[in-house]
């Protein structure tokens, strides 16, 4: 750096005359004083950093503490998966051996618990993977595993799943008492029905599959990949119905849990006596109503699944089936000349279902 | 203060080489005994360190303050607090008598910044080498004159920039340690040197009578 002539000069200039240091140096006591409070001050700073560092560090363990422990219970790879269920309409319990209670809502479920519903009731899980599960009337349910492989039991009874993707390393898996299910990312509806001798080699399971793909392995059938709209096994898709006796048979070399011992049905609730044929729950028939339809439909029978489908329709207006219902029942009628009428009925009522644009086709098509 | 080429006006002699320090210490503590035991809170070298620092610190400060400013005991007071509270950053890279005179020059920069309406950037008073015997009374008087015309320009001038150009030109800090006192970066004390250096050149350039003095003191020199 080049300084500037008069700069340099002037600088030259102040620093020949600048001002010696004071001749008598100044309060010793009061600076001593000073230089032992700096001391002691900065013990005390010290000792606060110290405090200060042992609070952060604690405070930092606590918080990745917590942070673990809401990253285990939300990942479904590394932990254990929450599992909430609540009851729908009165009677469900949750039970683990031979103890039950009344079923809460939101409440957590754990392995080796069981949930029963009674006929006029249900409950419905959901996982922390985003499963869902619905449990229909008089079903017998038990978590068995909620780890990578999530694995339950369907002793009796019906339950309607969604089950969100699966990892590599993840296995969704429901046992029933013949059976064992696997699935893979899907939408599926599974049963265990009292009495199963007149189809599929006397097997008690049904399943529907809605999305995806299921695997069912049964003994002396081997595995059966089931895809979406077909049913296992093959032609016993129908209207039987669930278990009418609420202590089923204790049958399959995979079942564990015990049988109900008594009666789940809310106090003050009759029981349906001996041999008056029981009534399904509302979405039992409703899941019938529609694979009835699914069924008929398949067999050829256009008027036979029509007519389930409206029935399905009428009884259930609300139903999350009854747009199915709706759109299965226009593509049942799309060559006749009520295609059209069937299609203008469907927009009216779900002006932005799943099936607009079909049905504007068949609205448009002369 | 690690120039070679500058005039060695430094605030503290050069120590002797190896020693690192001028200040004769008690006898048998040397710097380092002093300082381990001060940053371990030994009150029983209060005084050894007082007697230790106390010449720096009032050498500092009689050139940035004047010694017979209002607030000289007091900031002599802060910057004993200083030296003893920021002891343990010093980690012998330079002199220790440089680093006590750093400190206490960033406790002066920061009382006179305080001052917001008195912005002195030295000392009043009269110097007092300019009656000395080697000068006629009459360089004397004009020495005194020149030395009111310079100080008077560099009140009139930014005060960062005419703080620079006193601690690096006249007071012979280097740029990294004139930074530490402002409270700066190196760039930023560079920057504010060269720009001192050019508005103190060009306002005494329109003074003409300061500006022959300096032109004919400097072909003395």
């Amino acid at each position: 750096m080049n300084t500037p002539r008069y700069a340099a000069a002037a600088a030259q200039l102040l620093r020949r005359y600048l001002p010696g240091a004071p001749v008598a140096s100044g309060d010793e006591a009061r600076g001593i004083a000073t230089i032992e409070h700096a001391m002691q001050a900065r013990t005390r700073q010290r000792r606060l950093m110290a405090i200060g560092a042992s609070l952060a560090a604690a405070a930092a363990v606590l918080i990745v503490g917590t942070q673990l422990d809401q990253w285990r219970q939300s990942s479904p790879s590394s932990g254990v998966i929450a599992i909430k269920v609540t009851p729908s309409g009165h009677g469900a319990a949750l039970a683990r051996n031979e103890e039950e209670a009344p079923l809460k809502a939101h409440s957590s479920i754990e392995s080796g618990q069981r949930i029963e519903t009674p006929a006029d009731g249900g409950a419905s899980l959901q996982l922390s993977t985003g499963t869902s599960m619905t449990l229909a009337g008089r079903t017998s349910f038990r978590v068995d595993s909620q780890g990578a492989t999530q694995r339950f039991t369907l002793q009796r009874g019906e339950l309607l799943a969604r089950v969100a993707k699966l990892t590599t390393t993840q296995r969704f898996i429901v046992d029933t008492p013949d059976a064992e299910v696997e699935v893979r990312g899907t939408r599926f509806r599974l049963r265990v029905i009292e009495h199963g001798e007149s189809c599929g080699a006397g097997t008690r399971t049904r399943l529907d599959v809605s999305e995806g793909v299921v695997e069912v392995r049964a003994p002396n059938q081997g595995a059966t990949s089931v895809k979406a709209g077909e049913a296992w096994p093959a032609g016993c898709s129908g209207t039987e119905d669930v278990p009418q006796d609420p202590t089923p048979r204790q049958s399959a070399a995979r079942t564990t849990a015990p049988a109900p011992k008594r009666d789940l049905r809310p106090a003050g609730r009759a029981a349906v006596p001996d041999g008056e044929p029981e009534r399904s729950s509302g979405l039992t028939a409703q899941n019938d109503l529609f694979a009835e339809g699914v069924a008929r439909g398949r067999r050829g029978d256009t008027r036979g699944a029509v007519r389930a489908y409206q029935e399905l329709i009428d009884r259930f207006p609300s139903s999350a089936l009854a747009e199915n219902a709706m759109v299965e029942r226009m593509r049942l009628l799309a060559q006749t000349p009520s295609g059209a009428l069937e299609a203008s009925r469907y927009l009216a009522r779900y002006p932005r279902g799943f099936a607009v644009r079909e049905a504007k086709t068949l609205v448009a098509e002369p | 203060m690690s120039s070679a080429t500058r005039v060695p006006l430094m605030l503290v002699p050069a120590a002797p080489a190896g020693s690192g320090s001028e200040e004769p210490g008690p006898p048998g503590l040397d710097d380092s005994t002093l300082l381990a035991g001060v940053r371990a809170q030994d009150a029983s070298l209060s005084k050894a360190f007082y007697d230790r620092v106390r010449p720096i610190v009032d050498r500092t400060l009689a050139r940035l303050l004047g010694p017979r400013d209002s607030d000289y005991e007091d900031v002599a007071q802060r910057a004993l607090f200083e030296l003893v509270s920021t002891i343990g950053r010093f980690r012998g890279e330079c002199p220790l008598d440089a680093w006590v005179s750093i400190v206490t020059a960033r406790v002066a920069y920061r009382t006179i910044r305080r001052r917001r309406a008195e912005r002195r950037l030295f000392v009043d008073e009269q110097p007092q080498e300019v009656s000395l015997a080697t000068r006629s009374h009459a360089s004397a008087v004009a020495a005194r004159q020149a030395i009111e015309r310079v100080r008077a320009e560099l009140e009139r001038m930014n005060a960062d920039r005419a703080w620079a150009f006193m601690l690096h030109d006249v007071y012979g800090y280097d740029l990294k340690e004139v930074g530490q006192i402002m409270g700066v970066s190196l760039s930023a004390a560079q920057s504010r040197l060269v720009r001192g250096r050019r508005e103190i050149h060009e306002r005494i350039k329109q003074d003409v009578v300061l500006a022959r003095f300096l032109k004919q003191s400097g072909g003395d020199e």
